[in-house]
């Protein structure tokens, strides 16, 4: 059951339904029974998987609450730990390990069928950091199994995040909600504008992009074109979806973590990383970089945390090489601007020079993005050799596949981007009845000229 | 485009567009605006008439859509309908 489907538009309003009806004190076991359904319509056996990493880092839980000696309660992290990373390093990683170790030694490698558990990166990921935070003493054990299964399980983030820490979100969960006018206003905006930016901006750039990454040798024009467009496809898939999960938990009166701040606005790589995918930069920060010492041990032990956060970030979105070398690559473009920044030159002060390191910043990111997208290491090579070859634009512009009413969808969506903005930004007033109806209407029309041409394409970090 | 070859549904697009344009000026004026979704939905039933393609009529969505955000204004003068 994917976001943009049918069937989700008529499970959300009924499990808010249900959910509001419901008697305060039973309202979660409303929501875990709805999160487990909707984990089901993905796969009924892997949803075991997900209650069995529940009970584990559960029981774990207590375990670091009630023991104090120190060998017990790592012993206790250590099973958490083991039960996540475990279940990660089988089903997204084993077949990939074992084809580079035999292609290191040489040999060939038939992959194992395995199935990779939709949004296990995201859900051992939550359990991982509660685990920990109870070991540091900054969070209290989760006593109750209903709700600590539903602070992993809750179907709005439950498949690709936002990564809420336990902190945030079972306090919210036991809390006894009522539905506000704001809470309902906002969550029907954050749907709107989520479902805009999916079904008119991010499956209309797909569509172009796919055409020029499927073609056995695109001019430096379409890979140019393709590599704007799948910019623009990336950011309003993943932040379309993480602003229909904002939405879907705010009608439960549930407030979800911002994981988007307009970060092509950004004038670094490292403002970047501020403003994209916050709750897994995030989680990074607290878990990986800050215990490996952070910035307090010296330039060089800082280097190899910086280094080792951006190799396990790129590792985490795909168990390719490719998105090892894209995370290598985001990891050097930040440590080179660090010098910028402590030299005080970063955020610049003049406008002309905000602007230019802005375009920069966007220009590195795009290109970076080949590396996202490209199936290897070599068809990443073969395309960025093709854009810095001599163009022929209009092979390009045919390669692309892009009409002149393409072209105006194209500057509407771009003149679009502010507006957009502002619907789904709380601090932002709600835009008028007629703009609000527009959006609704541009929606419906999309996803029929979608259902028109087949189908509908996946939300790209399911995948993850 | 094929909308090009159909000067009537072109017409009550444009009509509309240009009425929703004049509704989210930087005086709010919401009977204009209310116009030009009237004459969107007359184009969009004319260009369903005609065969137009769907894509096509999003774009005209996406046009009044625009307009209706009046953009042109700067700030808190804008007027949003």
């Amino acid at each position: 059951m994917s976001f943009d489907s049918a069937v989700y538009l008529a499970f959300l309003p009924a499990v808010a339904a249900v959910h509001w009806l419901c008697p305060a004190p039973k309202r979660w076991a409303v929501l875990l029974g709805a999160s487990l359904l909707f984990y089901m319509s993905w796969s009924p056996p892997l949803t075991l998987l997900l209650l069995a990493v529940a009970g584990t880092t559960w029981l774990a839980g207590l375990a670091l609450e009630r023991w104090r000696r120190p060998a017990a309660r790592r012993a206790a992290l250590g099973l958490a730990l083991t039960a996540c990373f475990g279940l990660l390093a089988y089903f997204k990683y084993f077949n990939f390990l074992a084809g580079s170790l035999a292609a290191l030694l040489g040999g060939a490698w038939d992959p194992w069928d395995i199935i990779l558990p939709v949004g296990c990166s995201f859900y051992t990921f939550q359990a991982v950091s509660y685990a920990a935070d109870v070991y540091r003493g900054r969070l209290a054990a989760e006593r109750h199994a209903g709700y600590y299964a539903l602070y992993l399980s809750f179907f709005p983030q439950l498949v690709a995040g936002p990564i809420e820490r336990a902190g945030d979100l079972l306090p919210q969960l036991r809390a006894e909600r009522r539905l506000s006018r704001e809470d309902a206003e906002m969550g029907l905006r954050l749907l709107l504008s989520g479902f805009f930016r999916k079904v008119v901006i991010a499956d209309f750039c797909g569509t172009f992009v796919t055409a020029v990454y499927s073609a056995p040798s695109p001019d430096g024009s379409a890979v140019c074109g393709a590599t704007l467009l799948f910019a623009l496809q990336i950011y309003c898939d993943f932040a379309g979806y993480s602003e229909i999960a904002a939405g879907s938990a705010r009608l439960l009166g549930v407030k979800l973590m911002r994981n988007f701040d307009r970060p092509y606005l950004s004038q670094s790589p490292r403002e970047f990383w501020r403003r994209w995918h916050i709750s897994l930069s995030r989680w990074f920060s607290d878990y990986v970089y800050l215990p490996l010492g952070g910035s307090r041990r010296g330039p060089a032990r800082r280097a190899l945390a910086v280094t080792a956060v951006f190799a396990a970030s790129g590792l985490w979105h795909g168990a390719k090489w490719t998105f090892v070398v894209w995370g290598l690559l985001h990891g050097a473009l930040y440590l080179a601007a660090l010098p910028l920044e402590g030299a005080g030159l970063m955020p610049a002060r003049s406008r002309a020079v905000r602007g230019l390191c802005t375009a920069l910043t966007f220009a590195l990111v795009s290109l970076s993005w080949i590396l996202f997208r490209a199936d290897s290491l070599g068809h990443a090579g073969m395309l960025l050799g093709r854009l810095f070859s001599p163009w022929d634009i209009p092979a390009g512009l045919a390669c692309l596949g892009l009409g002149a009413a393409d072209v105006l969808r194209l500057v509407l969506i771009l003149a679009l981007c502010p507006a957009l903005y502002r619907l789904g930004d709380e601090k932002e007033p709600r835009p008028g009845d007629m703009t609000c109806v527009f959006f609704l209407i541009s929606t419906a029309v999309a996803w029929l000229v979608r259902w028109e041409q087949g189908g509908a394409g996946t939300f790209i970090y399911f995948q993850f | 485009m094929e909308l090009l070859q159909f000067p009537l549904a072109l017409a009550l697009y444009l009509g509309g567009l240009a009425l929703t344009a004049l509704g989210a000026g930087r005086r709010l004026r919401p009977l204009p605006a209310f116009g030009g979704g009237m004459l969107w939905c007359a184009g969009t039933v004319c260009a369903l008439v005609e065969g137009v393609p769907l894509d096509e009529i999003l774009a005209a969505a996406l046009a009044l859509l625009l307009a209706s955000t009046g953009f042109w204004s700067r700030g808190k003068a804008r007027h949003e309908l």
